[in-house]
């Protein structure tokens, strides 16, 4: 978080995390696609040549002005592949809330929790436990015929009490519902920070 | 009046007060007459524009700042980790990048800041590198320090804080979508 208090300017920064090919890219190109030109920057993203993450996607929203402030999210994907370790642990920084994108393939099951564990101990390398943070969890790919069931993706990552929302994010839903969640919890949260 | 106590901290994150933003803003000047640079750009360690000072297009272009902060932040944390890893760090660490007519410096500035400055082929290395250094650390300095007539509080009180956001996100959505 970075706070320009010349401008009255709160500067957030979300994090979408997640397995490979989970649909963070996707709901980062979505909201780009549907959120008013006047109210977003460029979607930057930094792919390989396969058309996979690199490092990051990055998009930033501006809300307009809140109860005297202008905040301005600003939203990232990390990699997905398991070898863009070190790539994740950079995007992580300054991080103030977290979108986990799980998907609900019957055969992604490993992944999701292999990739939850990892963003744990990437926050626990940055001196920020898992608690602390506001996280919003989004079930996509809900529209798979083998889909997971929700019980079991809620019980396998031991979700305790962080929104969790069913999404198809190629086709937008559940998109909107999980950025509004995780501003809503990043703003309550600096808002018991400042208080 | 100054105090030496450091600046307000949130998690991770980082206040500035209108005196620091004006210190930083003068520096910057300083920095970009003396050079000379066509601009110096001053970023937070998550990507986020703190001052940006000279001239905003580049060829001809618009540069685009907000995306630039994110690649300037997350090249300066990529080349902490490579220096973590092969064991060469070192505070106010620089990154060069030498083009056909310009050249570009990403310096490190304390612990969460990066500054990038883009200077003419003209501009000796040297002293681009060494002018650019003293700036960072001056700037760093000047974080450091916080007057005590701006240590005014800030807050979020509005009660309806969930409404007022969700009333702004849905104006900014729309359903239909250009996504193909």
């Amino acid at each position: 978080m970075f706070v320009n208090w010349q401008l009255r300017e709160l500067n957030l920064k979300v994090v979408y995390y997640g397995p490979a090919l989970s649909g963070k890219t996707t709901n980062l190109e979505q909201i780009y696609a549907r959120i008013d030109p006047r109210r977003r920057g460029e979607l930057v993203s930094l792919k390989t040549h396969e058309d996979r993450t690199l490092y990051f996607d990055f998009l930033q929203l501006e809300l307009g002005k809140i109860a005297g402030l202008t905040p301005k999210v600003q939203l990232y994907t990390v990699p997905g592949q398991v070898y863009y370790e070190a790539s994740r642990r950079i995007v992580l920084r300054g991080v103030d809330g977290l979108v986990f994108v799980a998907d609900s393939a019957i055969n992604r099951l490993n992944e999701n929790l292999e990739s939850w564990e990892s963003m744990k101990m990437n926050l626990a390398g940055l001196d920020i436990p898992l608690p602390t943070l506001p996280v919003v969890v989004q079930l996509n790919k809900r529209d798979l015929p083998n889909a997971m069931t929700i019980a079991t993706l809620k019980e396998m990552l031991q979700v305790n009490g962080s929104p969790l929302f069913e999404a198809e994010a190629r086709h937008g839903k559940g998109v909107p519902e999980t950025l509004k969640a995780i501003i809503n919890g990043v703003m309550r949260s600096v808002q018991r920070e400042l208080a | 009046m100054d105090l030496s106590s450091s600046t307000l901290k949130l998690r991770g994150g980082l206040t500035l007060y209108p005196s620091q933003i004006q210190a930083i803003e003068k520096l910057m000047d300083d920095l970009v007459e003396k050079l000379p640079a066509p601009f110096a750009f001053l970023v937070e360690g998550s990507g986020q524009t703190i001052s940006f000072v000279g001239k905003r297009w580049s060829n001809g272009k618009e540069i685009d700042v907000t995306a630039l902060g994110a690649l300037v932040a997350a090249d300066m944390a990529a080349s902490q980790e490579i220096a973590r890893l092969t064991g060469e760090y070192q505070a106010y660490q620089l990154v060069l990048r030498q083009g056909e007519t310009a050249s570009t410096f990403i310096s490190e500035v304390g612990k969460s800041m990066a500054l990038l400055v883009q200077v003419s082929r003209d501009v000796p290395m040297g002293w681009a590198r060494i002018h650019i250094i003293e700036t960072a650390q001056k700037i760093a300095d000047a974080v450091m320090r916080v007057n005590v007539d701006d240590e005014s509080k800030l807050e979020i009180l509005d009660d309806n804080l969930q409404e007022l956001l969700n009333s702004s996100l849905d104006s900014m959505w729309s359903e239909d979508s250009d996504v193909r």
